[in-house]
């Protein structure tokens, strides 16, 4: 079926509510960021942060700071948003495509800071992948000066 | 369950409730029917980051995602051995919202007058598990 202009011009301008979250696991929990805070994937990384263009960025022990179990992390994502951070995650498992405003909130029983770096739940057909502001989550965890 | 008979009136005018009955490590607890949304059979949870360590993390039930709140640990009693999933839970409302958490049985349902627990049985204090969930961390 052949759209009216109108229309089809509207549908044109209207931004896709669908954005491309990168999707990595923490001791077994799959999380999501929006893609646009990503800059580059390393290897997993010794030391205390990483160089990538010149720009320092300090790395970030997600298993500590989620409080999950030691592990060995397997990648680097570096982000960048009001600071920048390299977080040590255990997989990563590619892009997603999401919806920020159709996530499903955090249940009113979580009243800690993690409700401040906690988007929401994007429920999938395997579980829940829990999606995180960036932003928010460097500025908690002390990773932006 | 909500087409269990939930609140009746004896003979001599006592309100009479039907109580869901279970037990929880060796707790044999009760729960006024109409606070309970349903048992459910909960197949993963997806835990969530959070410094309150009684909150065990997100389940699915049916189509709606359920906070899951470690009752064990918050009403002190022993945590069953580790197994894997389903676990029986129920499902309870709260002035935070419908909570699920895991029970060791469900024994059935019993009479009790309102207020009161059937015998042999402790009324769980429902509001005090949720807002102690919410407040330990």
């Amino acid at each position: 079926m052949t759209l009216p202009r109108r229309d089809a011009a509207e549908a044109r301008r209207a931004p896709s509510p669908v954005r491309p979250h990168v999707v990595f696991t923490s001791g077994g929990v799959p999380f999501a960021f929006d893609a646009a805070h990503a800059r580059h994937v390393l290897r997993a990384a010794a030391g205390d942060e990483v160089r990538f263009l010149d720009q320092p960025y300090p790395l970030v022990d997600v298993r500590r700071a989620f409080g999950h179990p030691a592990g060995d992390a397997g990648f680097v994502v570096l982000v960048e948003s009001r600071g920048r951070a390299g977080l040590q995650v255990d997989e990563l498992r590619g892009i997603a495509a999401i919806d920020p405003g159709a996530l499903a909130p955090l249940p009113a029983v979580y009243r800690g800071t993690e409700r401040r770096w906690i988007a929401g739940l994007h429920p999938t057909d395997d579980g829940v992948t829990v999606v995180v502001r960036v932003a928010e989550l460097l500025e908690t965890l002390g990773a932006v000066p | 369950m909500s087409e269990l008979p939930r609140r009746t009136t004896s003979q001599n005018g006592t309100a009479i409730r039907t109580a869901l009955v279970f037990r929880l490590g060796e707790a044999r607890l009760a729960l006024a029917a109409d606070q309970v949304a349903s048992v459910a059979e909960v197949r993963s949870c997806t835990r969530v980051p959070s410094g309150d360590r009684t909150l065990l993390g997100v389940a699915r039930v049916g189509r709606e995602l359920m906070p899951l709140i470690d009752a064990h640990r918050r009403m002190g009693v022993a945590s069953p051995p580790p197994a894997g999933f389903p676990w029986t839970c129920l499902v309870v409302k709260s002035s935070l919202g419908d909570v699920a958490f895991r029970v060791d049985e469900v024994l059935g349902l019993q009479a009790a007058v309102d207020g009161l627990a059937p015998p042999g049985c402790t009324l769980m204090p429902l509001e005090g598990l949720i807002e102690g969930a919410a407040r330990e961390g």
